[in-house]
């Protein structure tokens, strides 16, 4: 669905991406992240056709953008972090410019509009001028106008930037209920949190290379030698003495009724261990593993850089 | 019609301008300047105890002050509304939005053209229809009007498409640049083209308009009469011609815009090379239709006047088309691995400028060619196909060597490369002439040594192989070799692979 081949950016004196590589699949929300200035705007930029890649393509549905940029752009939907809208149009006019401009059928284009203003919540201001709209809004208003068409591709820009937690909430709703009608989503962001739980790939960008990319689930098990397990208990226990003598177990580090530790071994290994503790007398109250956020993953990925 | 109608970003532009309120205020005040133009008309006209009979007279004539009026309000404001459209766009980062539809760059420009300056057309046009009610009252002839107003449109369409296009290229056009195009271009150039009636090609005088409009006029009949341009030998109305002129300008301006409405504002070009090659054969075309010998009118028309005309032209024409060829660095990067490689030659799209402002130089000698056969006075005066062929190549070599100064300009760090490389360039131009007015005692004997060594005057100086100039053609092989040893240096630098800020 979206496939970047060697796709490379030059400026003065700076390589601001060099050389990526990466293929989408359909229905896949993939999150790029990385710090600023890692080359993730000008990636997004470059694949929806509006910078000319020093070398490489940037396919979207099979089409190449830069060679056949306005079919190809019928398939993209695109957002960026920062932007305006037209201020002296109606919520309506405004969607139907796009609609219009996405050379949408025309019978299509009136029910479109009100499917879209419901679906970003907006169905009180259809008349509305967009001057009075809050920022919130004219950012809902933003995902209509990149999802009027029905595009099978949305490139979305660092979208939640500028926004409070309320509207951070309602667009990653919004997000979420675009993914289950199966677009694919490239999403940029710095705030690790907001492609947590989001996601199903991700992308880590630095110095304009990617360092690191794939299904969450595949890369958490490439990049993690060992499991965190935490346990909980009642009573007295010696939990150094205890999970420290298990065989893969490192790194205890207890703490009142709790302990968390380092597992190296596989699952059967790892279903054993309750049952050897209750051997020695302890009363486990809970035992589970803590699952790894994408943000302690980058961390690993990353060599560090200011984010 | 249609076209319009259907043009998303036309109807947008109408759905924000006109709206019913804004309408009525716009429609109104327009009326109503009519309105005290006529109250004031109408008293001069009873202070100097005029009576209507038949036509009258430009002085008497509302329907002349009004269109007067319009023709300075109409353009103005299409110049104005336009020089902000896109680069206000660009600002709001609405623009980037519009570039991912599939609208085309044909159908994007046909919506900025006619919707961004809609309410001047819509303003002016109301006072329009007073001025041509007016002038059916004045009797004046109905075709004659709406010649006029045939001209005042296409003149308003070239100065829109010059807008958009300084709007496109230009990163914050304010009301300023829009002064600064109007004092420093627009009236100097109606001037000028005002005074070349009186030249060897009268037909650039067709690019101010007023000649083409005065026959409508009672005017004194000498005036009159400069208004009466050939082209290739044959009579034109210049009202005609200015038509002609403006609307093929526009289509120059509108192909520029095509080219680059939907480019990042770093990849801009305005023409490609063949492009620039064409307009520099449509404008010596122009020159050899408008070159008219036999029309011995004024004692300052002759063979040497002509070319030094010609040559003018040329010499703006041999920087236009380096300007416009100048290569975006990131291309030109990519051209020299090519071109290390010997995939590439010099001759490609995005090679360094100077081969095409050679094939300028050659279509400049053909065009001298073309004039001297239709004058039939070669040989009788200094000029000879040798030292034309120097003065064009002399014009050539300064052209060359300050496009490739602007080229490594463009290979720097420096912000807003081209413009401040032509600042640089102005500023050496200056201190050359500054240096040649201290040696003012050069003047006695010709062209001061200083200005004709390091200014390409030497050009102009009919039929002389000026020793100066000589040395300075020597001068300028020398600094155009150092450019190029510069641009081929910062070429062969390869890129960090570092992120730049996004």
């Amino acid at each position: 669905m979206i496939e970047l081949q060697n796709l490379r950016k030059e400026y003065p004196e700076v390589v601001a991406v060099n050389d990526l590589q990466v293929t989408i699949p359909p229905g896949e929300v993939y999150g790029l992240i990385g710090p600023n200035g890692a080359g993730k705007t000008t990636t997004i930029r470059m694949a929806c056709g509006l910078l000319t890649p020093t070398s490489g393509s940037a396919k979207i549905c099979g089409v190449d953008v830069h060679h056949e940029p306005e079919r190809a752009q019928s398939n993209i939907g695109y957002l960026s972090d920062f932007f305006s809208v037209y201020d002296d149009l109606k919520v309506w006019e405004y969607l139907d410019y796009f609609a219009h401009a996405y050379k949408m059928p025309e019978q299509r284009i009136k029910p479109r509009i009100e499917e879209v203003i419901q679906q970003v919540g907006l169905e009180v201001k259809h008349d509305a001028f967009i001057k009075g709209l809050s920022r919130g809004m004219k950012q809902r208003l933003g995902i209509a106008r990149a999802v009027i068409h029905k595009p099978k591709v949305l490139l979305l820009d660092e979208p939640a930037s500028g926004l409070d937690p309320k509207s951070r909430v309602d667009l990653r709703n919004l997000l979420l209920s675009l993914r289950d009608e199966g677009s694919t989503v490239l999403i940029s962001s710095h705030i690790l949190s907001e492609l947590e739980g989001f996601c199903t790939s991700i992308g880590v960008m630095e110095k304009g290379r990617m360092i690191c990319s794939g299904r969450i689930e595949q890369i958490v098990a490439d990049e993690t030698k060992f499991r965190v397990i935490r346990v909980t208990w009642i009573g007295e226990v010696n939990a150094g003495g205890i999970f420290g003598a298990i065989p893969g177990v490192t790194d205890v580090v207890a703490q009142g009724k709790e302990a968390i530790f380092r597992f190296s071994g596989g699952d059967d290994a790892l279903a054993e261990i309750p049952g050897a503790v209750a051997a020695q007398g302890v009363k486990l109250l809970s035992f589970g593993e803590v699952k790894q956020t994408v943000e302690e993953i980058y961390l690993k990925l990353s060599k560090n850089e200011v984010m | 019609m249609n076209l319009l109608t259907s043009n998303p970003e036309f109807v947008r532009h109408w759905r924000a301008e006109m709206r019913a309120p804004r309408m009525l205020l716009s429609g109104g005040l327009s009326a109503l300047i009519c309105f005290l133009f006529a109250q004031a008309h109408s008293q001069s006209v009873t202070n100097r105890g005029y009576a209507s009979s038949g036509p009258v007279g430009v002085d008497d004539s509302l329907y002349f002050w009004l269109m007067c009026v319009i023709a300075v309000a109409l353009p103005l404001w299409c110049l104005s509304a336009c020089l902000q459209a896109i680069a206000n766009e660009r600002q709001m980062k609405t623009y980037d939005f519009v570039r991912t539809t599939r609208m085309n760059s044909l159908e994007l420009l046909f919506g900025y053209l006619f919707g961004a300056p809609l309410m001047a057309y819509y303003t002016i046009g109301i006072g329009a229809f007073i001025a041509f009610l007016s002038g059916l009252g004045e009797h004046v002839p109905i075709p004659g009007m709406l010649l006029a107003f045939l001209l005042l449109i296409v003149f308003s369409v070239f100065t829109s498409l010059l807008g958009l296009l300084i709007s496109l290229v230009v990163d914050k056009p304010r009301a300023a640049g829009l002064l600064f195009v109007v004092l420093f271009f627009g009236w100097p150039m109606g001037a000028l083209a005002f005074a070349a009636s009186d030249s060897p090609f009268p037909g650039v005088s067709a690019l101010a308009m007023i000649p083409g409009l005065l026959p409508f006029f009672h005017v004194p009949q000498t005036v009159a009469e400069l208004a009466a341009p050939h082209v290739f030998g044959v009579a034109v109305p210049a009202v005609i011609l200015s038509v002609l002129l403006y609307g093929s300008m526009a289509v120059w301006v509108a192909l520029a815009l095509v080219n680059n409405l939907k480019k990042e504002r770093e990849e801009i070009r305005i023409f490609t090379n063949r492009q620039a090659i064409g307009f520099a054969v449509y404008v010596n075309v122009l020159l050899i239709g408008f070159f008219h010998p036999l029309q011995n009118r004024v004692s300052t028309q002759s063979y040497e006047a002509a070319f030094v005309i010609f040559l003018i032209f040329n010499c703006m024409l041999f920087y236009f088309t380096g300007v416009v060829t100048l290569t975006p660095q990131e291309r030109l990067r990519s051209w020299y691995r090519e071109f290390c490689a010997k995939r590439q030659s010099y001759l490609s799209d995005n090679a360094l400028p100077w081969p095409w402002i050679l094939l300028a130089g050659a279509i400049a000698l053909v065009s001298f060619l073309f004039i001297v056969a239709m004058s039939g006075e070669y040989g009788q005066h200094d000029l000879t196909l040798g030292w034309a062929g120097f003065a064009i190549l002399l014009l050539i070599t300064f052209a060359v060597r300050d496009v490739l100064f602007l080229q490594w300009c463009m290979l720097t760090r420096m912000k807003n490369p081209v413009s401040k490389g032509i600042a640089l360039i102005w500023l050496y131009y200056l201190a050359v002439v500054i240096l040649g007015a201290l040696n003012r005692n050069d003047f006695r004997e010709g062209i001061p040594g200083p200005i004709a060594v390091l200014t390409p005057v030497g050009a102009f100086d009919i039929g002389k192989f000026h020793s100066y100039a000589l040395f300075g053609f020597a001068l300028q092989g020398a600094a155009i070799a150092i450019l190029l040893f510069w641009i081929r240096d910062r070429l062969a630098v390869q890129p960090k692979a570092m992120a730049a800020a996004a």
